[in-house]
């Protein structure tokens, strides 16, 4: 993992400092003087050697956590992201919850009704959820529930009639909850629903399709064939033995699907606008902040590789095959 | 599949010998004949790769493609004149749809058959030769992998400056590694068996055996996934295009489109629905397909 991580460190450099060609021109923009240019390059260091830059920009972020200043917003990006990050952690965190409360009984009711219409029908809305334009569906779900329905906000974390509850974790499902404020959890859980509805499609999807599969799979085993044949009823069958067989192939799917949900949550975000990471990516992206995008990234591949890391220790603990196989 | 057979194809005849391919077409056919939603996701490729190739011809208004204004007619609802309405400019939307469809297909077939054609030789080196040259490759494969597949896109194309040629090039940066993980494993599934072991000992070179022997036999699933990626590849080109790194104005790329419309939401929805709605058809077109054939050419569902 350690290595893998060394290996983005140096490819988000190369992508930052190498691709761009003439990073300082960039960064000035297109009207900028030669002045303003040689002056950048002299204050973000872009005059050093390529590798006494490499080495700087691998110590100040692994020893000092520093990620450089934000050039658009002219504060350090590891304190942008910091604030920004409970924002995007709560969104993609209930997004994975909407997608494994719905996405594996769904997946369960299809392979039990194998090639019924349960089944056609859950495959129909699989397939729809990887295929939808995220960015598409978000701006149709705000139409209708918004300005059709006016049933949910349009966006943001809260509400301005409101004071957000203390901060504590920064998440205000959970700051709301530790205040005892249950008027503004109410109030952040329906700005996020819509929002972690919308983002959890793709996830949804997969978690489905797998759960689908793997569950199809394990029922047709013989030791569920033995239990069948003594007489078990098909609802324990189903909840005690199968379940648990067929649950750990879609909980590595959604692990996998993690990094779905952290680029999603960029389009997400910028519709509904909150202000988490992905908003932060688009605004240094459109203002050419490399310091901005190359945090943003960085965060981003971290958290999918700790993710991925969590759910392969969880593979090997409750590993299945070991303790009810042969 | 048929190759697993030890017997050398050399002492049968002809129809001896494809007479497992032949059988294998004909129950293709069947599953396919049976597999509605299949037929579906054909049909809105075609249709969309038939909208793009005829654009210029049934377009009503191919000049709306660059940047034509025409003010009075700004932000019309959808019409038997305008059947998608027109967008700020005054420009048919419809029109521009149709023009579309030839962006969205050019970018999913050049950026997934790039990212093949790289990935395809670097898998086949990892799976077959093995050792150190197996770990430097999938030791990079694994850097490129481990970033989400959006987000890799976003720092390229942010770096390299907006334009779709870039997003083009990010995506292909993007993609190549899951091929070559994809044809890696495949390959070491097959490596070892005894007709592979037998081709070698007859003297084939190596990049006989990588391309003539372990190449046929990833295909299918080589085939499966590559269709799904176009469906993605079309997914993210457009997500890109729709933050404002991708196409610039005036092309007609639907995720810009939908990006411009969403301004005008909610009196004048049909700028953002409507090349929205594209995308939607032609990504779960591919995607349709992508199932369909694995259903297809997987030897589990072919016995049922």
């Amino acid at each position: 993992m350690a290595v893998t991580f060394w290996g983005i460190l140096t490819l988000v450099f190369v992508i930052a400092r190498v691709v761009p060609g003439n990073p300082a021109a960039v960064i000035a923009g297109s009207k900028a003087t030669e002045e303003q240019i040689a002056q950048i390059r002299e204050t973000y260091g872009l005059d050093d050697p390529l590798h006494e830059q490499y080495v700087d920009f691998i110590v100040d972020l692994v020893l000092h956590q520093d990620l450089g200043m934000s050039i658009a917003t002219q504060r350090p990006v590891a304190q942008e992201i910091a604030q920004r990050f409970p924002a995007t952690f709560e969104l993609t965190t209930l997004a994975v919850v909407f997608a494994l409360t719905i996405g594996i009984p769904l997946g369960i009711a299809s392979a039990i009704h194998k090639d019924e219409p349960v089944d056609h029908g859950s495959r129909l809305v699989a397939i729809s959820g990887v295929s939808i334009p995220q960015f598409w569906i978000a701006i149709l779900a705000q139409l209708f529930f918004y300005y059709q329905l006016g049933w949910l906000p349009s966006g943001g974390r809260f509400t301005s009639q409101m004071t957000p509850p203390p901060n504590v974790t920064g998440l205000y499902l959970v700051d709301s909850l530790l205040a005892l404020d249950f008027g503004a959890f109410v109030t952040s859980f329906t700005h996020l629903l819509l929002p972690a509805a919308v983002l959890s499609l793709g996830t949804l999807a997969q978690t489905t399709r797998i759960m689908r599969s793997s569950m199809i799979e394990t029922l047709n085993t013989d030791y569920i064939e033995w239990s069948r044949a003594h007489g078990f009823r098909s609802r324990i069958i189903l909840l005690r033995h199968a379940l648990r067989n067929a649950v750990m192939p879609t909980i590595t799917a959604v692990g996998l699907s993690y990094g779905l949900l952290l680029g999603g949550s960029v389009v997400i975000e910028i519709v509904f606008n909150i202000r988490g990471l992905g908003l932060f990516l688009y605004n240094a992206v459109i203002s050419t902040d490399f310091n901005g995008i190359l945090g943003v990234t960085i965060v981003f591949a971290l958290g999918y590789l700790i993710v991925n890391f969590v759910v392969d220790v969880l593979h090997s603990y409750i590993n299945p095959e070991v303790e009810l196989g042969e | 599949m048929a190759s697993q057979d030890a017997t050398s194809p050399t002492q049968r005849s002809f129809t001896d010998r494809y007479r497992g391919v032949i059988e294998a077409f004909r129950r293709s056919f069947y599953i396919l004949g049976r597999n509605r939603l299949t037929i579906v996701g054909i049909g809105m490729v075609l249709f969309i790769a038939l909208i793009g190739l005829l654009a210029p011809v049934i377009a009503p208004y191919p000049s709306h493609v660059g940047s034509v204004t025409e003010f009075g007619q700004s932000l019309q609802p959808p019409s038997s004149e305008h059947l998608f309405g027109t967008d700020r400019l005054g420009r048919d939307i419809f029109s521009r749809v149709l023009f579309g469809a030839r962006i969205s297909m050019k970018i999913a077939v050049f950026v997934v058959g790039a990212a093949l054609s790289i990935g395809i030789p670097l898998g086949l080196a990892a799976g077959y030769i093995g050792g150190r040259v197996e770990m430097l490759i999938m030791r990079v494969t694994d850097i490129f992998v481990s970033i989400p597949r959006l987000i890799l896109p976003v720092a390229v194309a942010g770096a390299l400056g907006p334009s779709l040629e870039n997003v083009m090039l990010a995506l292909i940066v993007t993609w190549w590694p899951w091929y070559v993980r994809l044809l890696r494993s495949e390959v070491k599934e097959v490596k070892e068996s005894e007709y592979i072991q037998a081709i070698e000992g007859l003297g084939a070179s190596r990049l006989r055996v990588m391309f003539v022997h372990l190449l046929p036999n990833s295909l299918t699933s080589l085939l499966v996934q590559a269709t799904m990626d176009m469906g993605w590849v079309i997914l993210v080109a457009a997500s890109l295009s729709f933050i404002g790194i991708g196409a610039s104005p005036p092309t007609p790329e639907w995720g810009l489109m939908v990006a411009r419309g969403r301004e005008f939401m909610p009196t004048h929805w049909w700028f953002s629905v409507f090349p929205g709605l594209f995308i939607f058809i032609n990504v779960m077109g591919f995607n349709l397909i992508g199932d369909g054939l694995r259903d297809i050419l997987d030897p589990k569902s072919r016995m049922e």
